[in-house]
């Protein structure tokens, strides 16, 4: 009994000392440098005057001749830069991304619409044929189609047919007429 | 298939073979070039280095990514109401809700109309 209790004792202990060992990796929260990213590294006010622009190219680590930014029209960019509008489906496949499934590297600019350009979602990528060929093709045969059917509802075609033709008398029995009486004899032929 | 000439468009891009600005050779270019991937080495540089630091705990954080959600979150300080923003405003957000509200009165009334005049075939109707 009493080695058992000696035993949970030791077991107690190592548990804690393991405790405070791990407990000394994890960061805390807030225990951060707040140093990292400074106010100034966020996206701002649209930029007017040249060295607006400039400062923003260095800020969003892009070269000054390649930083646009969206038309100042009050939709809420601010000096957010546009980059060309290209899914995320044309970016190379074989090149070593620090992010893989985005193909995204590390502190690259990332495109204002970067959520619906993934490659679950809206694809860019080139076609066989143009937009407005295909556009053309499908809608061409889409109101072809509805055109005959239409035409074919107006003026249907089919077989010449009759009226249909019952036994035992035009079905005398079955449409419950009167068992005793004689029924009237039904010809459906000539010979 | 006749020879159409490719035209891209919003959704279709040029491919890169089509594309006379891939086969531009001057010196600009191979400058541009040369300093696009400057800076992208450079950011691969410090991505592999905090990456691979023994010392390393917890999450590289991307301040790419953080100035992509703070541009995304924090909208309205760029706005300015302007005739466009307020039309698309309008059409969007206050359009279907009226024009739904005016198709199911019309609907809802003529039913009621039909129910009154006794016209409607009620055998199986639950709720009154």
């Amino acid at each position: 009994m009493k080695k058992v209790k000696v035993a949970v004792a030791r077991a107690g202990v190592l548990g804690v000392q393991w405790l405070q060992r791990e407990s000394r990796n994890v960061v805390l929260l807030g225990a951060q440098p707040a140093s990292r990213i400074t106010k100034d590294m966020f996206p701002g006010l649209y930029p007017r005057t040249l060295e607006e622009l400039a400062a923003a190219a260095k800020k969003y680590i892009m070269r000054v001749e390649d930083y646009q930014h969206y038309p100042d029209e009050g939709m809420g960019y601010g000096d957010y830069p546009k980059l060309p509008d290209r899914s995320q489906h044309e970016k190379d496949p074989w090149y070593s991304w620090d992010q893989p499934d985005l193909r995204l590297n590390w502190g690259e600019p990332m495109h204002w619409h970067l959520d619906m350009y993934t490659r679950n979602r809206v694809d860019t990528s080139p076609t066989p044929v143009s937009w407005n060929v295909m556009c053309m093709q499908l809608f061409g045969f889409l109101a072809f189609m509805t055109f005959m059917f239409w035409a074919g509802d107006m003026y249907p075609v089919y077989q010449p047919v009759g009226p249909k033709q019952y036994p035992y008398n035009n079905l005398y029995l079955e449409r419950g007429s009167d068992p005793s009486k004689e029924p009237e004899p039904v010809v459906h032929y000539e010979i | 298939m006749s020879t159409s000439k490719y035209k891209p468009s919003h959704l279709a891009t040029l491919p890169e073979t089509l594309d006379p600005a891939e086969y531009d050779t001057s010196l600009e270019t191979r400058r541009a070039q040369a300093e696009r991937l400057a800076i992208r080495a450079r950011l691969k540089r410090e991505y592999l280095l905090q990456y691979n630091d023994p010392n390393r705990r917890g999450l590289i954080e991307n301040p790419a990514l953080l100035r992509w959600t703070y541009a995304r979150i924090n909208v309205y300080p760029n706005f300015r109401p302007t005739p466009k923003n307020s039309l698309l405003g309008a059409l969007f957000g206050i359009g279907p809700l009226i024009f739904l509200y005016c198709i199911i009165k019309a609907d809802r009334d003529k039913k009621e109309k039909l129910i009154r005049e006794g016209k409607l075939d009620r055998t199986f109707q639950l709720s009154c």
